[in-house]
């Protein structure tokens, strides 16, 4: 996930660098990079083998954390992936049949 | 109905996730009160201004000469005139220490056991962010390229990993906390 992370910052980094050139709008980059961002979550989701359920939920969290309070959209995804995966009480949760 | 969402609420990710989501609600909430208080009277908040004040003692200790500190009631400015780095309060780190407390109440039913850990994470990662934000006072200081990079991907990398590393360390916390 870390490296997914350095990956997209690389890549969030070219669409600034069009959107200071004027050739894309600021918008546009934001949303590609939102856009950028839930794939590449959904992407982890379906590796790790997570029902549609926890992605969703887990998605719509890191969004309105990140649109009403400006948190980091990772750092909440971080600690439901960490939850499924080590949940340090209960286990981790139970991954989907494929 | 009511059964079914009984039922739902036994899941354990929907339990972590209630939790979770409405512990960072209430946490955001008051810190939004409390930097609309400090608004109120002109002035900055006191997280931001501590974050600033020891980042600038840690710049000073990793040598960089002439270094200054200033701050308004948007952020502090710290560095050698006319290489000075804004320090706003979105850079003060408060918001990751939520995410990680929000975490552990999501997953404990200890409360002492949480109230502990959360305070040793946010220590931990004031601690990440003082020394980033002083390195790059350092590293502005020096010029090049190595400043932005830093900025842009290591650093982050860094408080990341810590919260991390604070998660993995979290069942053997526990254990010595539940020892004492």
């Amino acid at each position: 996930m870390i490296n997914a992370y350095l990956l997209l910052s690389f890549g969030v980094g070219y669409f600034w660098f069009l959107e200071g050139n004027d050739s894309i709008n600021l918008l546009a980059v934001w949303l590609i990079i939102a856009l950028l961002k839930v794939v590449m979550n959904y992407l982890y989701f379906r590796a790790t083998k997570r029902s549609v359920l926890h992605f969703g939920i887990a998605t719509l969290v890191a969004i309105v954390a990140r649109l009403a309070f400006g948190v980091s959209f990772l750092m909440v995804i971080l600690s439901f992936q960490f939850f499924m995966e080590f949940n340090p009480v209960g286990g981790a949760i139970k991954r989907r049949v494929s | 109905m009511i059964s079914k969402l009984s039922s739902l609420l036994e899941d354990r990710f929907i339990r972590f996730s209630v939790r979770f989501a409405s512990s960072l609600i209430v946490l955001m909430g008051v810190y939004q009160l409390y930097l609309w208080s400090t608004a109120q009277q002109e002035d900055l908040d006191w997280i931001t201004y501590q974050v600033s004040f020891l980042s600038h003692k840690f710049a000073v200790l990793l040598g960089v000469a002439n270094c200054e500190f200033s701050c308004f009631m948007d952020g502090c400015r710290i560095g050698v005139e006319g290489k000075m780095i804004n320090v706003l309060e979105g850079c003060n780190g408060i918001k990751l220490g939520f995410v990680y407390i929000a975490y552990l109440i999501g997953v404990n039913h200890n409360y002492r056991s949480t109230i502990i850990q959360a305070v040793i994470g946010i220590v931990m990662i004031q601690f990440f962010n003082v020394f980033r934000i002083g390195m790059l006072v350092a590293l502005r200081d020096l010029g090049g390229d190595a400043y932005f990079f830093f900025i842009k991907y290591i650093f982050g990398v860094f408080i990341y990993l810590s919260i991390i590393t604070l998660w993995l360390l979290k069942p053997q916390i526990d254990k010595a906390l539940d020892k004492l």
